[in-house]
């Protein structure tokens, strides 16, 4: 078996884990909204994140799947993921995306413990969902925006 | 740092391309190599010198100053 093989199965082998636990954690949430509709929390969460997995799971497998019984296909996908060059690109990207997303945090603590006190306004209802969005997105977009920057400098 | 990819390349009458399938890198990647934008890793180095049947020395040239 050669590496790229080795290193293709590997990935297969992780989409179908995802898609797997996706679909199980999506049973469970069928299963418990029909044994106890009464549940003290929106067990939805349990049906959304089964979707998460799962799609993360299909999404691997449609990547990685039909290059399997392709060679050149493999090929291709192998040298654009691991590519030194792209690898280096992502690696600065996921690091000044770490960083957006830990001064995010750390305003949004900040934030919570003034909010404690009164000095500032409770973090919760809309300006909770607004906060939460910005932080989930801000760092998406810094990671993107990187990769564009250091692929058009080096 | 300087270096003499696109002179070796050239004088085996390889593209771009085909030396980034041979290297089993982009073709981005050499493309950048011979603007002299990226330093490859010893690694890439080691293999593109082999690839061109050329000491690393005599393909990258290293120089004081080339820190990054």
């Amino acid at each position: 078996m050669t590496d790229r093989t080795s290193w293709l199965r590997t990935r297969v082998r992780v989409g179908w884990l995802l898609l797997a636990c996706g679909i199980l954690v999506f049973a469970a949430w069928l299963v418990l909204k029909r044994a106890n509709p009464d549940f003290p929390w929106d067990l939805r969460i349990l049906g959304g994140i089964g979707i998460g997995i799962g799609a993360a799971g299909a999404g691997t497998l449609v990547r990685y799947l039909p290059a399997m019984s392709n060679d050149e296909l493999a090929r291709r996908l192998v040298v654009a993921e691991l590519d030194e060059r792209g690898v280096l690109i992502r690696r600065r990207a996921g690091e000044r995306a770490y960083w957006a997303s830990a001064i995010l945090v750390f305003v949004g603590l900040m934030w919570a413990s003034f909010a404690s006190k009164g000095d500032l306004p409770a973090l919760e209802g809309d300006l909770l969902w607004n906060c939460l969005v910005i932080a989930l997105a801000v760092p998406f977009f810094v990671y993107i925006g990187s990769v564009i920057v250091d692929e058009s400098r080096t | 740092m300087k270096n003499r990819l696109e002179e070796q390349r050239t004088s085996r009458g390889w593209t771009q391309q085909e030396l980034a399938d041979r290297a089993e890198v982009s073709r981005q990647t050499i493309i950048s190599l011979e603007r002299g934008r990226y330093n490859p890793s010893i690694l890439l180095a080691f293999r593109l010198a082999r690839l061109l049947g050329t000491q690393i020395e005599d393909l990258f040239l290293y120089e004081d100053g080339d820190h990054d």
